[in-house]
């Protein structure tokens, strides 16, 4: 996985406008954003809205994503009992097993059935107290089965926040992964997973996630990568 | 650039674009707190989680907070540094992440998200936010602004 040529790149943490209550960028302000970080050489594929507590099956952004060029795909970030999660490859079973309303969902049922039903689960801001796994393994004595993946490289979280979720996906052998946790427009594409195959649906997230290889990366990993490799986005 | 490098002239629309940014540093002291609560006539008798570290950390902060409305106060002038006396602030909402507290250096930051010429009205969208050392974000918000064109 030297090649950085081959990576494509996705924020698999963000909120919008659209569903979020507490965001303040539009799914166009961050299409458009990022358009505009390609051309000052930054490589952002794509990424993945994961608005609070909800998912809108009828949400389309297929449209948006022709338009600028720009992977939009959709999941949800779910509240638990070992803090917040990330879904990706909702199905209307998963929707029917849980009220995503709700602020304390069974993580292990989360998890299990996110993946029986097509989907995968991650573990966000794993080191950021309080919403974090860190937290719960650490000060709450949760174990970590069923968790395979942590959001790592979280936008929003401090560095010092981001090494504990290091020492904790170490700890445990976890998988790692990044996302912006963008709120706004500037901070999409601040922090992504670098992942070795284009990632177009959320089936190929899904597939990916489950079977790639992949790692978290800072927005300024990828402009060092560009400069050593040639840039996609010209 | 600076906002500061902004003040006393004129930002027009035909010189931005998406991309650019700006910044400013702030490091709100004890007694600038103090001042603000004082002429915005929100002085609390005895000592309170904005003007005294034991209070503060009585509610679990590291340290004396600033006040919400003064981070707001600040961000809403440097946006109004920048633009320049003849563009007009349209609006700016923002959210607070993290507290802010007294002294810690904090990096002032202005990017511009998208510019629209909607019949000859232009508009200009910004990130506004403020970061400090840890890399935390206590204040992240949107402001629109109308700039004239030269």
């Amino acid at each position: 996985m030297n090649d950085s040529s081959k990576r494509w790149y996705m924020d698999l943490h963000s909120h919008s406008t659209d569903a979020s209550d507490d965001a303040g960028g539009t799914v166009e302000g961050y299409a458009k954003w990022i358009v505009a970080r390609r051309k000052r050489g930054y490589q952002i594929d794509g990424f993945v809205l994961t608005e609070h507590r909800q998912y809108d099956p009828d949400s389309d952004y297929r449209a948006l994503s022709e338009q600028y060029g720009v992977s939009i795909l959709r999941g949800a970030e779910v509240e638990t009992d070992i803090g917040h999660v990330l879904v990706y490859g909702i199905t209307p079973e998963f929707v029917r097993a849980f009220d995503l309303r709700q602020v304390s969902l069974p993580h292990k049922e989360v998890f299990r059935v996110a993946l029986e039903t097509g989907g995968y689960a991650v573990a966000a801001h794993a080191g950021r107290p309080r919403i974090g796994l860190a937290h719960y393994i650490d000060d709450e004595h949760m174990t970590i089965d069923g968790i395979q993946t942590v959001e790592q490289l979280n936008g929003g979280s401090s560095v010092d926040e981001n090494n504990v979720g290091l020492a904790l996906a170490e700890r445990f052998g976890l998988k790692r992964v990044g996302g912006s946790d963008a709120h706004y427009v500037s901070a999409i594409g601040r922090c992504m997973t670098a992942f070795g195959r284009p990632i177009h649906t959320v089936e190929d997230l899904v597939q990916e996630l489950l079977h790639g290889e992949y790692y978290p990366v800072t927005v300024e990993q990828t402009l060092e990568a560009g400069a050593a490799s040639g840039e996609r986005h010209a | 650039m600076t906002a500061s490098d902004a003040l006393g002239g004129q930002r027009y629309f035909d010189d931005v674009e998406s991309g650019d940014e700006f910044t400013d540093s702030w490091s709100p002291t004890g007694e600038q707190v103090v001042a603000f609560l004082t002429v915005s006539n929100r002085t609390a008798p005895g000592p309170n989680r904005f003007t005294d570290d034991e209070e503060a950390r009585k509610i679990g902060m590291t340290k004396a907070i600033v006040p919400g409305q003064m981070s707001l106060c600040r961000a809403t002038d440097f946006v109004t540094d920048w633009m320049g006396p003849s563009g007009r602030l349209r609006s700016i909402d923002v959210n607070f992440r993290r507290p802010a507290v007294h002294d810690e250096p904090l990096k002032v930051v202005g990017l511009i998200t998208d510019t629209l010429d909607d019949d000859g009205a232009t508009t200009v969208k910004l990130d506004v936010y403020f970061e400090n050392e840890r890399g935390e974000r206590p204040l992240q918000g949107v402001a629109v602004v109308e700039l004239p064109r030269r």
